[in-house]
């Protein structure tokens, strides 16, 4: 008897470990325009409860805040959260993301991949007004010192935006070493 | 006769009726959206008092095409009663059943979003098929147009709309062409503030002014008498939105009655009901 509840705690917490593992996108965070009425984000979160990895929302009206949960190791599609709020009769106006993963090099680009999903980011600075930059090399530099030169898994937080036939772009504006 | 009292009725239920497509406003149209591949359903029961009573409940589907193209399909159930007096005797007259179809179609034409603000307008275009049955119908194809423009702006709405009705001839009676124009503001009072986080249901105060002018009813060429005239409400009411489903209530008291001579006049409508999304 002992033996089988040693057994069972030793599979729930591989289990549990694992699950924490697999999650390597955090909360999304998904701003939307034109919402002021609790009809409505019922429209939006319906829309976005259709996007593939999308297993909680949690709407906040004064904000225009839609904070979504994805499932353990569901790469993240910001072009289909946008087009889900869009079908839902309203405005995206920018998603931002805490993305865990290894500093990598893309297509001669720096990006952060998440060993769990294999998804990658293209890392990018913010711009003025809105737009996205090249990472500067002083930049880059703090990440590869930080991450040890890519051997340390970093967390990064930031805007996200997508381009068609490329990896999703984050764009830096914090980052620590991941615990 | 009874066929046109009938239908002089339902002409002044429709007030409501047609408002009754999507609103924020009770009895005013909305410019929001129906996201695409969602349907919202509505109903009311609304009471007319007047000599001729008339209890219509206007059932109204409404699915979202697009998230810029909006059908709507409405089918009122109607019942009416009327005591009067012939040769010295007192009868009764009462009906029941459905009217005629009305199918539209809402083409969103502007949409300008920002946080907690949205500023819409749409055009509609529609038909009303003579399926009803026979007291409640006008026995003619007939034909809408018009626009609906909404601004949300926090705890303040403003809705209005503008439609011109195209009635044709049926059975050798031709309804008047009828203009419809109403106006909603809203406010929300409760929560005066949104909470830093999450969606709470909120209750709004509602005011507005629903109008309707018709032409004269015409039949073999002829105008008939008792026929045409102008009728607008002031609109009180209260909404309890939630997520999913909208409660409302609204009271209508006619400020305006220019009927032509003959027609019955109403003292109210009222009317209750709720929307559901799924």
């Amino acid at each position: 008897m002992r033996f089988n509840d040693v057994t069972l705690a030793l599979v729930a917490l591989l289990f549990a470990s694992a699950t924490f593992a697999l999650t390597s996108v955090g909360e999304v965070r998904l701003y939307v325009e034109g919402l002021a009425c609790p009809f409505c984000t019922f429209g939006i979160e319906k829309s976005l409860k259709k996007v593939p990895g999308v297993v909680s929302l949690e709407t906040t009206i004064r904000t225009g805040l839609v904070r979504i949960q994805l499932e353990s190791g569901a790469p993240l599609d910001p072009a289909a959260l946008n087009e889900a709020v869009k079908k839902s009769g309203f405005t995206p106006s920018r998603i931002e993301v805490t993305v865990t993963g290894t500093l990598v090099t893309s297509n001669e680009h720096p990006a952060l991949k998440s060993s769990e999903t294999g998804q990658t980011f293209r890392l990018v600075e913010p711009g003025p007004e809105g737009t996205f930059e090249l990472l500067s090399a002083e930049l880059l530099e703090r990440l590869r010192s930080a991450s040890a030169n890519g051997s340390e898994r970093l967390t990064v937080s930031g805007q996200v935006h997508s381009h068609a036939g490329l990896p999703p772009a984050v764009a830096v504006e914090s980052f620590e070493v991941a615990p | 006769m009874t066929h046109l009292r009938g239908l002089v009725a339902l002409s002044i239920a429709s007030v409501g009726v047609a408002g009754a497509v999507q609103a924020a406003g009770i009895n005013t149209n909305v410019a929001l959206p129906v996201r695409e591949g969602g349907y919202v359903y509505r109903t009311q029961l609304r009471f007319l008092d007047r000599d001729v009573d008339l209890h219509a409940i206007p059932n109204v589907l409404v699915y979202g095409a697009t998230a810029r193209t909006t059908l709507f399909g409405i089918l009122p159930y109607l019942s009416r009663s009327a005591g009067f007096t012939d040769a010295g005797l007192r009868q009764s007259d009462a009906v029941d059943g459905f009217g005629d179809l009305r199918l539209l179609v809402r083409q969103t034409v502007y949409a300008r979003d920002a946080l907690q603000r949205t500023s819409r307008l749409g055009l509609l275009a529609g038909l009303e098929i003579p399926s009803g049955k026979d007291e409640f119908s006008s026995h003619s194809t007939d034909y809408q147009l018009g626009g609906v423009y909404t601004l949300q702006d926090g705890r303040h709405e403003l809705d209005a709309d503008l439609f011109y009705k195209i009635n044709t001839e049926g059975r050798g009676l031709e309804l008047g062409d009828e203009l419809q124009y109403n106006l909603a503001y809203q406010l929300r009072v409760s929560p005066w503030e949104w909470p830093e986080r999450g969606t709470p249901s909120q209750i709004y105060l509602v005011i507005e002014a629903n109008g309707k002018t018709s032409q004269e009813t015409r039949s073999g060429g002829a105008k008939l008498d008792g026929t045409g005239g102008t009728i607008v409400f002031l609109s009180p009411g209260v909404q309890w939105v939630t997520r999913r489903v909208i409660y409302e209530g609204s009271f209508q008291i006619p400020v305006v009655q220019d009927l032509d001579d003959g027609q019955v006049e109403t003292d109210f409508v009222a009317a209750a009901g709720i929307r559901v999304q799924f």
